[in-house]
């Protein structure tokens, strides 16, 4: 036999899954998630021209990207063993846009940068909430 | 400037921020979380079903989340248990199911194995909580 504070708690979490489900809903219409590889050292052009197409192209308002870089190593190996450099970049298409040279600036950096609706991270910290929620 | 479905989905995410609070808080008045100290080793059963039913008949709280711990006798003075335990094994669980079944589980306390039950489970990992039971 459940307590009233039971059936109460079992109604957030019912309430809660049917937010967090239409959330998930929102998120796919919005947001795009991509990946994105370069088989070569970050190079400031050709990142500039495949964002700026990709972003052209897509209907999307908000991109989450995972861009790597595939960088061969120096030493002889049997197999070409490559490095990867990863960025994370989320933001609205518009604000990337507008910005492209500066972001792709800080996106071959690789370090860390929020602005008002773009975050570029070597780690996958950023989403749609945190842009919203200001 | 945020689009309809970029207000929509601010909006969810106030509405999930609360419900996770109400949840918090109701979560608050129906479990307690405690870790139980047995300073013998090996554990023996009579020392544990003391420890618990003492533990469960001084405290009003609906569900309960126990750690117990063993600690290894040199440490006894240790600051950190955690690091010095020699057992560690969790009980969650409704506290009427847990007093009803307390020999049962002891039992499997003292020996170590792991049981899930209708209200009640006992684990070396660490139990998710009461939205899995409710």
């Amino acid at each position: 036999m459940e307590t009233i504070a039971e059936i109460r708690l079992r109604s957030f979490f019912i309430t809660d899954d049917i937010i967090q489900k239409e959330i998930q809903k929102l998120d796919k219409k919005l947001v795009l998630s991509q990946e994105i590889s370069f088989h070569s050292k970050p190079n400031y052009k050709e990142v500039k021209e495949l964002l700026h197409s990709f972003l052209n192209r897509t209907k999307f308002t908000w991109v989450d990207l995972d861009i790597y870089f595939l960088v061969k190593t120096e030493r002889p190996v049997l197999f070409p063993r490559r490095t990867k450099t990863e960025v994370f970049v989320f933001g609205k298409k518009k604000v990337i846009l507008e910005n492209i040279e500066e972001i792709v600036g800080r996106i071959i950096c690789g370090k860390r940068w929020i602005k008002k609706e773009v975050g570029i991270s070597p780690k996958q910290e950023f989403n749609i909430k945190n842009f919203l929620i200001l | 400037m945020l689009t309809g479905e970029e207000m929509k989905l601010k909006k969810l995410y106030i509405k999930k921020k609360k419900i996770e609070n109400k949840i918090v808080e109701c979560e608050g008045q129906l479990v307690l979380s405690e870790t139980l100290i047995v300073w013998k080793h090996p554990i023996d059963f009579q020392e544990i079903l003391a420890i618990l039913k003492s533990f469960l008949n001084r405290n009003n709280y609906t569900w309960f989340d126990i750690t117990l711990h063993s600690l290894n006798p040199a440490n006894d003075f240790a600051f950190f248990p955690n690091r010095n335990s020699r057992f560690r094994i969790y009980l969650f669980g409704k506290k009427m199911f847990i007093l009803r079944n307390i020999e049962e589980i002891v039992q499997r306390i003292v020996h170590g194995h792991t049981i899930e039950m209708e209200e009640a489970v006992v684990s070396w990992k660490k139990i998710p909580g009461v939205e899995d039971f409710i």
